[in-house]
């Protein structure tokens, strides 16, 4: 099935968003540690696919990389529920669209949109690394990448369980530039979050995040438990030239 | 605004806020209420003044060009409106009204994509705009770059004659989100004349006092705090401080010596009215005058206070591969001749890219821009060119240390004017039209001269050094103990800090790393806070360690422990190593001491060429095939590279000595496009090509096509690679094919990056695509042999 977050932040879907933002919170310095899901992660960024092939020395530069990204982070994330509300007119205009049909946008009363990011310190490391010892800044490239997705995981968890309190689904995290949703969106969640004043989080005229290793992302909120709803292949921009699936890896 | 320091000043509290209880649409830009409903913003203006405040910021936090280019609004139209209503708020009433001037929105250089220049430009719209509405001052705030601060005070300073007021926001950690550091802020800012400085947003009061605190320890000029309301709940959007508690907890602060009082998010006319009760009942605490000696970066504060080492590599003076650094524009070679410095205990680095035949003020621009990102060093700019000097104080951020003025007329004339305006230091060294006196005395009074003069520029005399200057022992033997004498008295009679190049004294005598070194450490005794040396002599960086555990600098000797506790004696570091693999293994292994040993070794029966062809590229190729099967990852390959470039830098070395070209198997220019800021893979291509003896132009990040054009034209190079990671960006790719091609008809390109395919890169006019790293030279090998 096609994200539902294929319309997300489309003319009609902001409109039915409600600006006043209902509930978010603030959060800052997660301590990470490096640990064996990390390691994991960042040797998968850096083409291992399996522990067999990396050696001794490498192994040894991946450590070094988690404990000196885990030391130099200066984590921050927030985020914040929106309501949405659904008008007459905006369901007509779903209705003639076959995008729409497929999308129940009135099962989700809201949305969660969350940004995180390491901070300029982590890229300041890397500027650094990448005169010095371009191997390393590569190790320490997909290590920083490991630790801003475990943040957001740990956020994402965090919310599962706050909502499943009131009895609501969450969908996955859908982020601008990924699937179908333009990364020009940035900007608009950006100010939705109010992040540059809160957390320190910009983009660039053409929509990348500063810090570089940040992310920004929203979540749909649904009474509903959504099957089909996960992360797959399918809907996913990069699906013809990604080098995971041409290893063979693929998400149904 | 006269007794900023001996009166209370209250400035009002937030406006968001205020806007919040109000039942205007919500969600829309703040600034179009100036036009759509002034009134209500008016009626804000009201409350704050009927509560006492006597400085109102004009609604226009926003108010930038590019923030409000989305809406049909000018920037001059928006502030316009804003400073009549505050105007017409403010009445007949004495009250002051302050442009208020935000962060622009986008991170500038090298954090983020926006120039310095164009920073000032939008900054600069905004100043013009307000002067003409009549405000009564500039407020700079909520900022977290020191160095976008910079371009607005810049911009203010150049285009009116507005008092400013700056604050920046911190975290709790002390920092603001970019790192910059209060101790640095303060310094920085009153070096470049601000009228009062402090911080809002982000904390309530209690948080904020050490931040404060660090601030009034590091300037005699007012401080200003503008508090949140505590900490936000995001869940109801309320504060947690009430007005009585928020105001009781700036008791501490009035205590500090601070004198300027406001509120930020969460406050509203309530809380002010309580500032006001507090600040009626008592009376403006005086600070000590402060006098000390710094440079800094916008993280890292050097008070000079005990001998601290500026490391002086930066420089092409003899040194043929910096010159050849330069001439290529090869930025990295010279960020990491800073980095290793930095890592060997610099504390300041000189920096001088003067070399005829290239824009030295274009040059140090760059070179300063790029090393403030990998840095956190202050720096000493280092020209004769007036025009350099200022191109790189402009976009230094922090307090710069200016090298050099002298005695004569023309230097004080044409220099100490640029260290008053941009707030530096300034080195003065003892000599004038006749010369290098032989005697201390005469150095002295020259001394005396620059000081006066600088003081008469209104530069402060804790920002004078003097260098001594030293005369090589070979030559002038007994004016040796001139030059430490003459450190003695300028530090006992002028009580200014002393710089000295030390290396000098040893010119035309062997063992000169002995000379070096006693001679410092005799100067050292003498007085002596600076030396300009090259820290990555052991001898040298030694000697300062020593000195500052001896005259108790080092307090408990850490700093000292540290460094010498874990290092390697000399006599493990002298023992003969066995070379127990070949050069292929050590390339293949990306063992980089061993792979230099091996080429140290092999040059000893073979010629350097075979050594290159023969040993250092067929390993590369294996490797290469290794990476393409699947058995080694891009980090080895990586490793390689730089092993093989250790072998490789060897060889070099032994081709210049013998005067042979230098060794290059074609040129390459390599850019990542316009509005892209990721150029990691770039940097990958670039360090296998280059290990692959090709010569790289590496024209950096988010570079135009007209620079790809000028730098093909230039450096007459044929093969050219682009990088792009984001679909947004691929446009710039195509385009600055197109130009280029338009030009060069000859010109060949390949082209990769993260959303790149062979049919993309064909269809917009690209020769080659690249999948990764090892096609790259695959084409490069194809192209130019």
């Amino acid at each position: 099935m096609e994200s539902v977050f294929n319309m997300l932040f489309s003319e009609v879907f902001m409109e039915s968003v409600k600006k006043t933002p209902r509930e978010g919170e603030f959060l800052k310095n997660f301590s990470l540690e490096p640990n064996e899901k990390l390691y994991k992660e960042a040797v998968r960024y850096l083409g291992y696919k399996n522990n067999a092939a990396i050696t001794p020395e490498i192994n040894l530069l991946v450590q070094k990389g988690l404990t000196e990204i885990c030391a130099t982070i200066n984590s921050r994330a927030i985020y914040r529920y929106f309501s949405i509300q659904v008008s007459a007119d905006h369901c007509a205009r779903e209705d003639n669209s076959r995008e729409c049909y497929n999308l129940p946008l009135r099962q989700y009363e809201g949305i969660i949109l969350m940004g995180a990011t390491l901070g300029i310190s982590v890229d300041r490391l890397l500027s650094r690394a990448q005169i010095q010892d371009m191997a390393y800044a590569l190790v320490i490239d997909s290590c920083a990448t490991a630790a801003i997705e475990a943040i957001c995981d740990d956020l994402q968890d965090r919310l599962k369980t706050i909502y499943a309190h009131q009895q609501r689904y969450l969908t996955n995290r859908y982020s601008p530039g990924y699937g179908n949703v333009a990364l020009s969106t940035q900007v608009q969640l950006l100010r939705m979050l109010d992040a540059e004043r809160k957390i320190g989080l910009h983009t660039t005229q053409n929509f990348l995040l500063t810090p570089s290793k940040s992310v920004t992302a929203m979540i749909g909120v649904s009474q509903f438990w959504q099957k089909n709803e996960y992360i797959s292949c399918d809907i996913c921009k990069m699906r013809r030239i990604c080098h995971f699936r041409r290893e063979g890896e693929h998400n149904e | 605004m006269n007794n900023l320091l001996t009166k209370f000043t209250l400035l009002d509290g937030g406006m968001g806020t205020m806007l919040q209880k109000t039942d205007l649409p919500s969600g829309i830009c703040p600034e179009i209420l100036n036009i759509e409903y002034p009134e209500v913003i008016e009626s804000i203006h009201r409350e704050y003044i009927k509560v006492g405040s006597g400085i109102i910021y004009t609604n226009t936090f926003g108010a930038n060009g590019y923030k409000l280019s989305a809406i049909k609004f000018s920037v001059a139209e928006i502030i316009d409106a804003a400073a009549k209503i505050a105007r017409r708020a403010a009445g007949e009433d004495d009250v002051k009204i302050a442009l208020d001037i935000g962060p622009i929105g986008k991170l500038l250089e090298p954090n983020g994509s926006l120039s310095f220049e164009e920073a000032y430009l939008l900054f600069q719209e905004q100043v013009v705009a307000g002067q003409k509405a009549g405000v009564d001052l500039v407020i700079i705030e909520t900022m977290s770059d020191l160095l976008e601060v910079k371009a607005a005070v810049l911009a203010t300073r150049e285009n009116s004659d507005l008092p400013i007021f700056v604050t920046m926001s911190y975290e709790e950690s002390g920092r603001t989100f970019v790192g910059c550091n209060p101790a640095s802020m303060a310094v920085t800012l009153e070096g470049l004349g601000v009228t009062a400085m402090g911080v809002n947003c982000s904390l309530g009061p209690k948080k904020l006092f050490p931040i404060v605190e660090t601030i009034c320890r590091h300037t005699d000029l007012p401080v200003i705090i503008k508090a949140n309301a505590g900490l936000p709940n995001l869940t109801n959007n309320r504060y947690d401080l009430p007005p009585e508690e928020y105001a009781q907890q700036l008791i501490p602060i009035i205590d500090l010596g601070v004198t300027i009082f406001g509120g930020c998010c969460g406050t509203s006319p309530e809380y002010i009215k309580e500032i006001a009760a507090v600040l009626q009942s008592r009376k403006p605490v005086l600070r000590k005058k402060l006098s000390f000696s710094a440079v800094c970066s916008a993280g890292n504060t050097v008070i000079i206070d005990r001998p601290a080492i500026i490391g002086e590599r930066i420089n092409p003076t003899g040194k043929s591969l910096f010159k050849q650094a330069l001439q290529s524009h090869n930025i990295d070679y010279i960020l990491n001749q800073g980095i290793s410095q930095v890592e060997a205990g610099a504390k300041i680095l000189d920096v001088n890219v003067g070399l005829p035949g290239i824009d030295e003020a274009a040059m140090m621009r760059t070179v300063v821009s790029r090393l403030q990102s990998v840095v956190d060093a202050p720096l000493q700019i280092d020209s004769t060119d007036p025009k350099a000097l200022e191109a790189g104080l402009r976009i230094v951020n922090g307090k710069a240390l200016i090298n050099s003025v002298n005695g004569k007329d023309e230097t004080l004339r044409s220099v100490l004017p640029l260290v008053k305006k941009y707030g530096a230091a300034v080195l003065g060294l003892c000599l004038d039209e006749n010369g290098i006196p032989d005697k201390a005395e005469d150095r002295v009074n020259i001394a005396r001269k620059i000081l006066q003069a600088a003081l008469d520029m209104g530069i402060k005399r804790e920002d004078v050094f003097i260098d001594c200057l030293v005369l090589a022992a070979s030559v002038q033997q007994a004016e040796v103990v001139e030059t430490l004498k003459a450190i003695r008295i300028i530090k006992e009679e002028l009580n200014l800090k002393t710089v000295l190049g030390v290396s000098n004294i040893s010119f035309g005598l062997p063992n000169r790393e002995l000379l070096n070194q006693s001679f410092l450490t005799l100067a050292l005794g003498a007085g002596l806070d600076l030396p300009i040396i090259n820290p990555n002599i052991a001898a040298m960086s030694d000697a300062v360690a020593a000195f500052n555990v001896l005259l108790n600098h080092d307090v408990n000797s850490a700093f000292y422990v540290d460094k010498y506790n874990t290092a390697v004696t000399a006599a493990e570091k002298s023992r003969p190593q066995e070379l127990s693999h070949d050069i292929f293994y050590a390339i293949s292994h990306g063992l980089g001491e061993e792979a230099a040993q091996c080429a140290e070794a092999l040059l000893k029966d073979h010629n350097p060429l075979d050594i290159v062809n023969g040993k250092l590229i067929p390993a590369l190729d294996e490797v290469g095939k290794s990476f393409e099967k699947g058995i080694i990852f891009l980090p080895q390959l990586l490793q390689a590279a730089a092993s093989a470039q250790s072998a490789f830098s060897v060889v070099q070395k032994t081709l210049a000595k013998s005067g042979e070209q230098r060794l290059t198997k074609g040129k390459i220019i390599l850019a990542t496009v316009k509005g892209d800021v990721h150029d990691i893979g770039k940097n990958i291509v670039k360090v296998i090509l280059e290990n692959y003896g090709y010569t790289i132009y590496d024209l950096g990040r988010d570079v135009v096509p007209e620079k790809v054009l000028s730098a093909v034209i230039e450096y007459d190079v044929k093969l050219i690679g682009l990088s792009a990671l984001m679909t947004t960006t691929l446009g710039s790719m195509e385009e600055t094919i197109r130009l280029v091609k338009e030009k060069r008809k000859e010109a060949i390109f390949f082209v990769g990056g993260a959303v790149l395919t062979a049919d993309y890169a064909m269809k917009i006019g690209a020769d080659y695509y690249a999948q990764d790293a090892k096609q790259s030279v695959d084409i490069a090998k194809k192209v130019l042999g």
